[in-house]
């Protein structure tokens, strides 16, 4: 079991020192791309700085409360499109065109392949920017953390990227039954505005939408919660249940999408 | 040349419906955060009637127009049409007895006009749900408004297209001129006063937007629509004067790129 997992780690890494080669390589197309993605951060900064203008919060969040949201959505968003995006492009890339027969044959966990081998360092200012508003939100708010409090925060984030990326996961694995839908990666980016603001912004909404997008909001709203000093021990058990539950629901359908699989040729 | 514009018209379109799928996602994609809108402005509107002088039903009345006009006005050539002259793929396209910034007007003409067509009942059923939900009329309130605001979205087309072609343009020299569709994109939201009603905007952007043309993408047809805007003489002369201005731009510098377009292999 420890061999089993000290390979995996060590595969885990090599992918990073991959990437890492492959920044090095193309060093014009990194900062180019890092420029857009602080591009866009900003500007999301922006958007909510209008909206903050003229509300002075949204429900009962504070300006700088929502600025410490926008903060962890931020961060949220740069393994969203430095981790997940890459890698279920190329998850779904390597099904349509057979390509996943390669990644069939090793002898490694599939979907430990499909969910770590790419990755990209173009979001990493996106995400110290992110680190930077949280510290400076927290400092408006007159809010210290400690040691704990920042493991807990970093826990729950941790579990709501989880989750994201499971349903995303999921998303993709639907490639296995369709074709003619490239764009099968832009589903969960493109609800990416659900998650972009806290829980109570959809208590308004009725009982069927907030029933909806409550639940996917916590990936926000519960490490947001955490670094706020006001996470309810609800919030936790809905958080790790939603995490294990979509975790093996991916799991599920990868397995049961495999067994259907076939391909000729190399793609 | 009308058989010739016709047969690009309905190639494209036929290769557009085949992916009718992906098209209609994207139409649910596009319309998904504009809901999400919605509800935050409710929630922002709990409490007080005005923001700024805009009550919550012109707010989301603004929101469903910016939805309807990005859905018909935006264009989306630019990532594989700068992927196409980066590779050397336009070969074919300088041999045709039709030149290529035709063929890409013509291809996302029909693009256009197909995605206009898919997404009439997704605007109308959320037209219907806004009725249903928060009592919202977002019908115009006469035909005349309608042509006229049918005649501002043409304008915002063209602007639209010649941006994205400056894009396109843009790739015979740059190699990263793909990403500058984000920066389009971005300047857009931010000049075209898309992202929050006109009023609700500071003052230093509020007076930027009105001195740019991008508030003809945007700003103006929601406002011309919502019964706010008169359209003037000097609007005709000053958007006619810009689409002379970029048209020229792209001419210029189409003729230079032909010029230093080079490509082998196949």
């Amino acid at each position: 079991m420890l061999r089993k997992l000290h390979k995996y780690w060590y595969l885990f890494w090599k992918f990073r020192e991959l990437a890492g080669m492959h920044l090095l390589e193309y060093r014009a197309d990194f900062w180019f791309w890092t420029g857009i993605s602080v591009m866009w951060t900003v500007f999301n900064y922006f958007f909510f700085g209008l909206i903050l203008h003229v509300s002075g919060g949204i429900g009962s969040w504070s300006q700088w409360e929502v600025y410490l949201f926008l903060s962890v959505f931020t961060i949220i968003d740069s393994f969203t499109w430095s981790v997940m995006y890459v890698n279920m492009w190329h998850y779904t890339n390597s099904v349509f065109t057979g390509k996943l027969s390669h990644l069939l044959l090793k002898p490694v966990d599939l979907q430990f392949l499909l969910m770590t081998q790419k990755n990209s360092y173009n979001n990493v200012p996106r995400f110290l920017l992110g680190v930077v508003g949280i510290v400076y939100s927290l400092k408006q708010l007159n809010l210290s953390l400690n040691l704990g409090d920042i493991l807990l925060a970093s826990l729950a984030l941790f579990g709501g990227m989880m989750i994201i990326y499971n349903l995303w996961f999921m998303m993709a694995t639907v490639s296995f039954w369709v074709e003619r839908l490239n764009n099968i990666n832009d589903i969960v980016p493109g609800f990416r505005r659900i998650w972009q603001f806290p829980q109570e912004a959809y208590l308004h909404a009725g009982p069927v939408v907030s029933g909806l997008l409550v639940p996917i909001t916590i990936v926000t709203t519960i490490p947001s919660e955490v670094l706020l000093g006001r996470a309810h021990i609800s919030s936790w058990v809905l958080l790790i249940f939603l995490t294990g539950a979509t975790t093996w629901m991916a799991r599920l359908l990868l397995s049961y999408s495999v067994a259907r699989y076939s391909a000729t040729g190399d793609g | 040349m009308g058989n010739r514009v016709l047969a690009i018209i309905r190639q494209h379109s036929l290769h557009d419906f085949t992916y009718r799928g992906e098209k209609i996602l994207w139409i649910i994609l596009n319309l998904a955060p504009v809901l999400v809108m919605f509800f935050v402005w409710q929630t922002i509107y709990q409490g007080q009637t005005l923001i700024a002088g805009y009550s919550f039903h012109d707010t989301i009345r603004f929101y469903y127009l910016v939805a309807l006009i990005s859905g018909t006005t935006q264009v989306h050539f630019e990532g594989w049409r700068t992927e196409q002259v980066r590779n050397g793929m336009i070969d074919f396209y300088l041999l045709r007895p039709l030149p290529f910034w035709l063929e890409i007007f013509f291809a996302d003409l029909a693009r256009a006009l197909l995605s206009t067509f898919l997404l009439v009942p997704f605007l109308g059923f959320t037209g219907l749900l806004i009725n249903n939900t928060w009592q919202v009329s977002v019908l115009p309130s006469n035909e005349l408004q309608m042509m006229g605001f049918v005649g501002i979205l043409l304008v915002a087309y063209l602007l639209n297209f010649m941006l994205g072609f400056w894009i396109v343009l843009a790739s015979f020299w740059l190699e990263g001129a793909q990403g500058l569709e984000h920066f389009k994109w971005i300047s857009l939201s931010l000049f075209g006063g898309s992202l929050v009603p006109f009023q609700m905007l500071p003052d230093w952007l509020a007076g930027l937007i009105s001195w740019l043309p991008f508030k003809y993408m945007y700003l103006v047809p929601v406002e011309f629509y919502l019964g706010n805007y008169q359209w003037q003489a000097i609007d005709s002369l000053y958007i006619t004067g810009i689409l002379i201005f970029m048209a020229s731009i792209s001419i210029y510098f189409w003729q230079a790129a032909v010029r230093k377009y080079s490509s082998s292999g196949g």
